[in-house]
């Protein structure tokens, strides 16, 4: 077992001391594995593509190190890099994929590239009747005016439960508040909201 | 139930995209981090809380931080360590060669040893260490300074990217904008030519971070991005004891908080709660007349003015008229502005 436990700062130190460098690169790469591990994992890469992710952060680290000038936490500083190689991913990923020609297989779900498979109504299928349609453009509507009409932190936390679909913890984490300062802010939401909007709120829990 | 009434939860997911495609550029990781350690100004704060309720991808990055911190505190083995040992191997052989710092002394030590005694060629042997030695020196010199140029420019690279990433965002928007004043039934022609010239403007300034690859210009860029960000100063200090029109929160803004003081008392009482605020060791609260006097100064250490109860200020024998409650963040180096709030006491 390596010596994770091992202070950040005195690894970052023996990183910069040519003579001890390769100890501390891979003590800090001992530290950081899982963490960016979980990291890139989350983002939806491979076993595979997490482990060149992995090692392409540390290259950076590698070469960035004497550039490093100390005024943010190490941990920040891996994370800024780990973040910038996630997306450039992501980027070089979207390009391969726009350069490519995608031919869908026969019979493949979403292959159909019918105008009635892109949004319109296959034969027999359920069709959105216009009315509802333009009731639901209204209600769009009278909607954002009453969240826009909410005070600030309360209109946050509406959105952050609804359109995100985070718990309290979460949006309290996000917006440095307490959760039982959400709990609070959404509740007090709910009674405004159903106030204003009436029967079209009835039965929708925030 | 109405047939014809659309889902409510359709309706929303429906909005919630439409508002996030208002929600203007993405913040960078730095922004994020800054937020998190709670050093930014009570505005730039404020804008990126908005920001943050709009956009997914940024309030999952702020959480992705919260994580990677955790773990990295932790330290804990979180998968078998083939994996791990497998990610090292194939590192070490992508790690740049060691820097040749050492080798051209062991060779010219070999060198000196074959050659016969004689002074001319120990001079000749010691002259051409020297060389070689200057000329290690000066490739190791070389080497890192590349090395760091190199980093330089990769970040440099990743913030232009970032602007042109945000500029892109500016400009679908803008054009979105003039895309629906268009379609308008009744077209406002002025507005109309404004997104108009605001598009070209953002085309331009959009073709121009493409045609420019130097890196010293991502700073201008960086500059562009940082202009659609909106500043405003709200609330976050709850006012209690009293009826308000925001339901018990005190309006920013410059906006006016009526503050009535019952006929018989010449007092009135504010509850200030920081629960929702970022810590300072200690706050400073001043009430200011009309005239910019101070009237009244408080001081309530940090811990105190947090939980349901925060605390209260009593302020006795203040007549009809308008003030303001200042309330600063002080921190041992710095004082921070949190938040001004003007009062009408009737």
């Amino acid at each position: 077992m390596r010596r994770q436990s091992e202070p950040t700062e005195a690894i970052f130190q023996r990183l910069r001391d040519v003579a001890h460098r390769e100890e501390g690169y891979r003590l800090l790469f001992d530290r950081f594995y899982w963490p960016l591990f979980r990291f890139f994992e989350h983002r939806g890469f491979s076993t595979e593509e997490c482990q060149d992710l992995i090692q392409e952060t540390f290259l950076r680290v590698y070469r960035g190190i004497e550039s490093f000038r100390g005024d943010a936490r190490w941990e920040h500083w891996l994370f800024r890099i780990a973040a910038n190689t996630a997306s450039k991913a992501v980027r070089h990923r979207t390009a391969g994929k726009r350069a490519g020609r995608e031919v869908p297989l026969e019979g493949e779900e979403g292959g159909d590239a019918s105008p009635a498979a892109a949004g319109g109504s296959p034969h027999g299928a359920e069709t959105p009747a216009p009315l509802r349609r333009l009731l639901g453009k209204e209600m769009q509507e009278i909607l954002t005016q009453a969240i826009a009409g909410l005070p600030a932190q309360m209109r946050r936390c509406v959105r952050l439960r609804v359109f995100q679909d985070l718990d309290y913890d979460e949006i309290a984490e996000i917006l440095q508040i307490s959760p039982s300062t959400v709990k609070v802010q959404l509740f007090k939401a709910r009674k405004r909201l159903q106030m204003e909007l009436g029967d079209s709120f009835e039965g929708f829990d925030l | 139930m109405d047939e014809k009434r659309p889902d409510l939860r359709a309706v929303l997911r429906e909005l919630a995209a439409e508002e996030a495609a208002d929600a203007g550029p993405h913040v960078g990781s730095k922004r994020l981090i800054a937020y998190r350690q709670g050093t930014l100004p009570a505005a730039e704060r404020d804008a990126l809380q908005e920001h943050l309720s709009l956009c997914k991808r940024c309030a999952g990055l702020l959480l992705e931080l919260r994580d990677f911190e955790a773990a990295s505190a932790g330290g804990e083995a979180a998968g078998p360590e083939s994996l791990r040992q497998d990610a090292w191997e194939s590192l070490t052989r992508r790690l740049p060669s060691k820097v040749p710092a050492i080798r051209p002394v062991a060779g010219a030590g070999r060198q000196t040893s074959r050659v016969p005694a004689s002074r001319h060629l120990y001079i000749a042997a010691a002259v051409l260490l020297l060389a070689v030695l200057g000329l290690s020196v000066w490739a190791a010199a070389t080497i890192q300074q590349e090395r760091q140029r190199l980093a330089r420019l990769e970040q440099q690279l990743e913030e232009r990217e970032e602007a042109l990433a945000a500029a892109q965002s500016s400009l679908a928007q803008a054009e979105r904008q003039l895309a629906a004043a268009r379609a308008h039934p009744e077209p406002e022609t002025r507005r109309v030519e404004e997104l108009e010239a605001q598009v070209a403007e953002l085309t331009a300034a959009l073709e121009e971070l493409r045609r420019t690859g130097q890196a010293r210009e991502s700073r201008d860029q960086t500059l562009v991005a940082s202009q659609e960000i909106e500043v405003s100063l709200v609330p976050r200090f709850v006012l209690r004891g009293q009826e308000t029109p925001e339901s018990g929160f005190l309006q920013g803004g410059g906006a006016v908080n009526a503050v009535r003081i019952p006929a018989q008392a010449d007092r009135f009482t504010l509850a200030v709660n920081l629960d929702d605020h970022s810590i300072f060791p200690e706050y400073r609260l001043e009430l200011i007349d009309h005239d910019g006097q101070v009237l009244w100064t408080g001081r309530r250490p940090g811990r105190s003015l947090l939980g349901d109860a925060g605390t209260t200020v009593t302020v006795h024998g203040v007549g009809p008229g308008r003030y303001r409650l200042r309330i600063e963040g002080l921190q041992p180096d710095r004082t921070e502005l949190l938040a001004e709030y003007l009062l009408a006491v009737e």
